[in-house]
């Protein structure tokens, strides 16, 4: 499969970009990595799983969607409609790798967020 | 693991230093440290130097503490493989196992410092919910937390967040007891580069 230079990431919650809020640079590395390293999974699909938006087919969100949000649940079946789907197992690493990263990067800035608005009441 | 490819499809020389290590070790070499030798340019590479950092790096929290986090934060997200290895390497770390399990159980009413315990309490909404409000982090520095303390508190919240993730969907297989103390060892003694 031809590698493709992927754009995960981008913008995240309340559609603010992940570089704009104080993520230290050894996070910024692993987020522009999965941006800009050459992979197998098309560009916008990895940004989607990133961001958990638009990801399309219905099966690879329904995936996605747990990775991100309950990942205890996910199965051998999950992987397996994804893969009948037509996608092949290293853009299913992508994919998932995308999606949970995504997420706990969101959550990490909600807590910065928070962490700021703590700050704000103090003074 | 799955899919296969993170079973099998590893580069040659990657292979036989998994064997080594299983040869010399007498423990397989774990789920989580073998998905950063796939591909590993396209993550593994990466989220090693990331985790090294956090776990391993300037802190004004000691070792003990952030291996500690690290295994309130796969509790919380009630991943069993992550549990039992940041458990086993907390309980080293610190040489408390009773303290250990009595912080994770519930670290509001565990014997440690309160700037501790209130971060811990920040990093369990934050697993949980998605979010936490400024009164929660309000507390912790009211306890005697930094910023400096919350920021890289919320740094080892973001490695396991993923780690924990990538472990249930990729089905890490979990150790032995015995595994898992060999892993802490291995963790305290060269970190996750």
């Amino acid at each position: 499969m031809e590698a493709t230079t992927a754009v995960p990431g981008g913008q995240s919650r309340q559609g603010r970009s992940m570089d704009d809020d104080g993520f230290t640079p050894v996070h910024q590395d692993l987020i522009r990595h999965l941006r800009e390293v050459p992979g197998h999974a098309r560009p916008p699909l990895r940004h989607a799983a990133f961001a958990m938006s638009g990801v399309e087919p219905a099966s690879l969100a329904a995936l996605t969607e747990k990775v991100a949000l309950a990942p205890t649940t996910v199965t051998d079946g999950d992987l397996g409609v994804v893969l009948d789907a037509g996608f092949t197992e290293d853009q299913l690493f992508e994919l998932v790798v995308c999606a949970a990263v995504g997420q706990a990067a969101r959550q990490y800035e909600a807590g910065l967020d928070a962490l700021a608005a703590a700050q704000r009441t103090g003074r | 693991m799955r899919p296969g490819i993170l079973e099998h499809g590893y580069r040659l020389r990657d292979k036989a230093l998994f064997r080594m290590i299983a040869t010399f070790s007498g423990q397989p070499m774990p789920d989580a440290a073998r998905v950063t030798f796939y591909r590993p340019g396209f993550y593994g590479a990466a989220a090693k130097r990331l985790t090294h950092q956090v776990m391993r790096g300037d802190s004004p929290w000691t070792v003990g503490e952030r291996e500690l986090m690290a295994a309130y934060v796969s509790t919380r997200n009630a991943n069993q493989f992550c549990i039992g290895a940041h458990t086993a390497t907390s309980c080293q770390a610190l040489g408390d196992p009773d303290l250990v399990s009595a912080i994770l159980d519930d670290p509001q009413s565990a014997p440690i410092a309160p700037h501790l315990a209130a971060t811990l309490r920040i990093l369990g909404t934050l697993t949980a919910r998605h979010e936490v409000d400024a009164e929660q982090v309000r507390a912790a520095l009211d306890a005697g937390a930094t910023p400096q303390h919350i920021r890289d508190a919320l740094a080892v919240a973001f490695c396991f967040n993923v780690t924990n993730r990538l472990a249930e969907a990729f089905a890490f297989e979990q150790l032995t007891s015995q595994g898992y103390a060999d892993g802490a060892k291995f963790l305290l003694r060269r970190g996750y580069r």
